[in-house]
């Protein structure tokens, strides 16, 4: 049957409120994934047990969006167009959950569909809906708008910013189609996409190829796709400190996997954030909502994967222990609430490592007159995580996250130095906190109570608990290294003498015991050779200035042991060929 | 393509085409080609993909199981909704070509985009958020094209088209997409790319061809009878008759058949390629409003030749009625039957294979007679 035309065939004026217009024009969403988030979120919503993407990798000139979902009926797309976009409220509850998989509804603002805009600026939806059994098909367009317009528009809501004000948004046309169950969902199609953003992901501009961008997908499985973020476990793909070095097209996986309401990756290696009760229910909750997300064929999970330090542990290597109870006193204003904290200390196998979980829970019926609760973890690892994207904190709402890790934690007044590289920590917003999300679902109010609330929890528990934990074992740590490196050095250091000139010696003695000696008349080092050991005199004036400055005082007594030992041959070649060939010695372990 | 031929896929006849015609001369390429990886593809393959996943289960296509890709597969598909899905059973990205297929191979340049000349220039060019929708899909389609183009060459090329090969209004587009890609095959063999490739072109045919098609084919025929003699005695001989214009009225279907093989020669000829006909297998087939037509499919192996054209050569194989096979109705329960059955079952759960894993509808399993 051929389709029939409801809007007439012609493009008929999308209407948005003049407050999303003002976000759209400058660039709703951070980030190529923070839009394409918004179309997953309305096909978590939709009930959806699938979504699959396609960005058309490498060529990056056409982009679906297809979901399982119930569809979007006709009569409320024509009201996203007709009345306003960024004024239909999908969601008036905090309970709210969707029919099928009871899933708790993301959305609001229905702004959803508008989130293409970013990437694109023409699509097509085909919606088939399950229940009214209708399907449409229209095609939306975005028309690109001079500075001028976009300012008469933003002065105009600057002057009266509490009018519902509508601007011309787009235009739209649509038509009725035959309805088929087989494809009930909602299928989005563009091949406008933006050329700024096809640029972006093809990386095609000279800085990044100056960057030598590490080489991207296409990936068999979600697997491979983390293998090149966190480095092959076997250690022999290098460990990138940051997903800067990756392409954007990889940044748009791992934000997008990030985002997404999915559960946590559960690799061969084990992920020990998963081995605690309070993520173990959350990881059980998340996949009983039986959400998948396909990205070029790769279905996607949480792309968090702990440990994650330099060493490539793993979380085979480590065993939780038993919990201990600790508290955090949040003090806001007169507010003064007590928090129970349980910390699980984590041993690393064959090694001295010790890393920790903290899990919370906190619930207030009354912060700035509505409730307020959340719950979350910390992973605390000594050394830092990899990559730096993972480092710091994340807000998830209804399991979306919004926006990145924050590596400043959420603005942590106090200068903690590396050990901000060391926290991975995420918050699970379980009620409230809407009001703190702007319009971009992206980003919070700041001045939001409950925002300001879960960052005042955030400050106490990293203060008093985590961060204090942390000193000491790194001193112990950094002096252990130190040691480790000075053993290692001298090692090679007595090797190479060896080799050079047959002598053995087991160690080097520095000897504080003070002789009397004129300042350059005697030599400050002794070669014991029936004791096996070198002895070189730090007190000895003529060093005085020489192993001043503790940074180089290992290298510059050997080079002084190097120099008195050459200086013991008659012949000069062979004075000189000792000498340089202790000096290779030691500047092999520089 | 119309829903109406995507349930032909399993048809035992156009299966035996399939596998007695495409597959042999795929394999004797193959053999000629040995130490490369695999067959280069382009095909029209809608959704069943049964061509694309025979070849893969015979060896002929660059695939890996582990990672369920079939690489150096190409594919053009102008249904939005069925491309992701072709896409993702062929599991890579860049596999496809979206639109139809004679837009993009006959591409002719405008004012504005003749400017720019490579990708990255068209690229460039579209930054300009400010150009009219048309300019915008102008450009958009030279990319493609230019990104059709720069794939060339294919060792094997698949054109099976649903309709007519000259299919109104403007009868000769689909020939000129032929033309295209002999010519473009024709420059990667500049550079010694490729020397020898094969072609399978399928079509219909019915009392329904139109006319303007007929008149056309006339000419090439007309041309044919009065310029070569071999040609001229050899008709008379076999259709007894003394005219061209008899023949196409009488037996149109004859007169088709034996006549549009010669426009590819025609075109095979202006591009320097030697061109030898491997199998001409046509047969029955009823629309759903139980029209009859006939499909018609032509095996076509092309060769790199600097010598003289056998363009005659291959107008009086068309001509032979005997060099073209007409494949009969074939029961299930035959032998021939449950051979083809088998063997498209086995295709047929690879392909779901693929299917299942990305979660995209299966294809019913063929049933073996008997």
């Amino acid at each position: 049957m051929a389709p029939k035309s409801v809007a007439g065939g012609d493009w008929h004026p999308i209407k948005l409120s003049a407050a999303v217009f003002g976000h759209i024009s400058q660039g709703l969403y951070r980030s190529p994934a923070g839009a394409i988030k918004e179309l997953i979120s309305n096909s978590f919503d939709a009930d959806a047990s699938l979504v699959r993407i396609h960005t058309d990798f490498p060529r990056f000139e056409r982009f679906s969006c297809e979901d399982t979902g119930l569809g979007l009926e006709k009569g409320e797309f024509l009201r996203l167009m007709e009345r306003g976009i960024g004024t239909s409220y999908k969601r008036t509850g905090d309970d709210m959950t969707t029919s099928v998989y009871k899933r708790p509804i993301i959305g609001r603002l229905g702004i959803g569909i508008l989130a293409l805009a970013q990437i694109c600026s023409e699509f097509t939806i085909i919606s088939h809906h399950r229940k009214t059994k209708t399907a449409f098909r229209a095609s939306i367009r975005f028309p690109p708008y001079t500075k001028q317009e976009i300012e008469k528009i933003l002065k105009k809501r600057r002057q009266s910013p509490d009018d519902e004000t509508f601007v011309q948004g787009g235009e739209y046309t649509m038509e009725d189609i035959d309805f088929d169950d087989e494809k009930s969902g909602v299928r989005i199609f563009t091949n406008y996409l933006r050329e700024t953003f096809r640029k972006r992901m093809r990386n095609l501009d000279s800085y990044a190829r100056k960057l030598h961008l590490k080489k991207t997908g296409p990936y068999k499985d979600f697997e491979e796709f983390l293998a090149s973020i966190y480095g092959a476990a076997s250690g022999a793909v290098r460990r990138n400190p940051s997903l800067s070095r990756h392409s954007d097209y990889d940044q748009l996986l791992f934000g997008l996997a990030l985002a997404a309401p999915l559960p946590y990756f559960d690799g061969s290696d084990g992920n020990i954030a998963l081995s605690t009760p309070l993520l173990k229910q959350y990881q059980r909750t998340v996949k009983s909502y039986r959400f998948r997300v396909d990205v070029d064929n790769v279905s996607l999970a949480r792309p968090l994967y702990l440990p994650s330090d330099r060493e490539h542990h793993s979380g085979a290597d480590c065993s939780v222990s038993e919990p201990i109870d600790k508290q955090v006193d949040v003090v806001d204003g007169v507010s003064r609430e007590r928090v129970r904290v349980a910390l699980y200390p984590i041993k690393v196998r064959g090694e001295d490592l010790q890393f920790r979980l903290y899990e919370f829970r906190y619930a207030n019926q009354n912060v700035g007159g509505r409730p307020l609760a959340f719950s979350g973890y910390v992973f605390q690892q000594t050394g830092r995580l990899y990559p730096r994207e993972i480092q710091g904190s994340l807000v998830r709402i209804r399991n979306v996250a919004i926006g990145f890790y924050d590596p400043g934690i959420m603005g942590y007044p106090l200068a903690e130095g590396p050990r901000y590289s060391m926290v991975s920590l995420e918050l699970f917003v379980e009620q409230g906190f809407e009001d703190a999300l702007n319009i971009d679902r992206d980003s919070f109010n700041q001045l939001d109570g409950h925002y300001m609330r879960m960052q005042n929890f955030v400050y106490n528990l990293l203060h008093d608990i985590v961060f204090p934990q942390t000193w000491g074992e790194e001193k112990e740590r950094n002096r252990r290294k130190k040691s480790v490196k000075e053993s290692e050095g001298e090692r090679a250091f007595l090797r190479a003498f060896r080799d050079a000139t047959k002598e053995r010696y087991a160690r080097l003695v520095r000897s504080e015991k003070r002789r009397d000696v004129r300042a350059n008349g005697t030599s400050p080092v002794r070669f014991r050779r029936n004791a096996r050991r070198i002895e070189i005199d730090s007190w000895h004036p003529g060093l005085k200035k020489v192993l001043s400055r503790r940074r180089y005082r290992l290298l510059a007594e050997r080079i002084v042991i190097a120099f008195e030992r050459a200086a013991l041959e008659s012949d000069q070649s062979r004075r000189r060929q000792v000498f340089y060939a202790l000096l290779r010695g030691i500047l092999s372990r520089v | 393509m119309p829903a109406e031929f995507e349930k032909y896929w399993s048809d035992l006849r156009k299966h035996h085409k399939r596998r007695r015609h495409w597959l042999p001369a795929a394999v004797a390429l193959a053999r000629e080609l040995a130490g490369r990886s695999g067959l280069k593809y382009f095909t029209l393959c809608a959704r069943s993909m049964v061509d694309v996943f025979m070849f893969v289960r015979e060896g002929l296509l660059d695939y890996s199981a582990g990672d369920q890709m079939v690489r150096n597969v190409s594919f053009c598909e102008m249904d939005e909704e069925l491309f992701p899905e072709i896409k993702e059973l062929i599991g890579l990205e860049d596999a496809g070509f979206p639109g139809r297929l004679e837009d993009l191979a006959l591409f002719e340049d405008d004012g504005l985009t003749g400017q720019y000349g490579t990708i990255d220039e068209v690229s460039g060019a579209l930054e300009d958020e400010g150009l009219p929708r048309q300019s915008v899909d102008m450009l958009i389609t030279k990319r493609r094209y230019l990104q059709l183009r720069g794939s060339f060459p294919y060792d094997v090329i698949n054109l099976d088209f649903c309709g007519y090969y000259y299919e109104p209004p403007d009868i000769l587009r689909i020939n000129q997409t032929v033309g295209r890609f002999l010519e473009w095959q024709r420059e990667a063999a500049a550079y010694g790319k490729i020397e020898e490739f094969v072609i399978f072109v399928t079509c219909r045919h019915d009392d329904r061809f139109p006319p303007a098609a007929t008149e056309h084919l006339k000419d090439i025929a007309r041309a044919n009878y009065s310029g070569h003699e071999p040609y001229r005695s050899y008709f008379e001989r076999t259709r007894r008759l003394g005219d061209i214009e008899r023949w196409a009225n009488g037996d149109n279907e004859d007169f088709f058949l034996s006549v549009w093989p010669k426009e590819i020669a025609r075109l095979a000829q202006r591009c320097g390629w030697g061109m030898e006909i491997l199998g001409y297998p046509y047969y029955d087939r009823v629309s759903d409003g139980g029209y009859p037509y006939k499909i018609a499919c032509l095996v076509v192996r092309f060769r790199n030749v600097q010598s003289e054209s056998n363009y005659l050569q291959v107008a009086l194989h068309a001509l032979n009625r005997d060099s073209r096979e007409l494949i009969r109705e074939i029961s299930a329960e035959s032998v021939e039957g449950r051979q083809l059955t088998t063997d498209l079952a086995a295709i047929v759960e690879l392909r779901n294979r693929h299917a299942t894993a990305r979660n995209r509808p299966i294809l019913q399993m063929p049933q073996a007679g008997g």
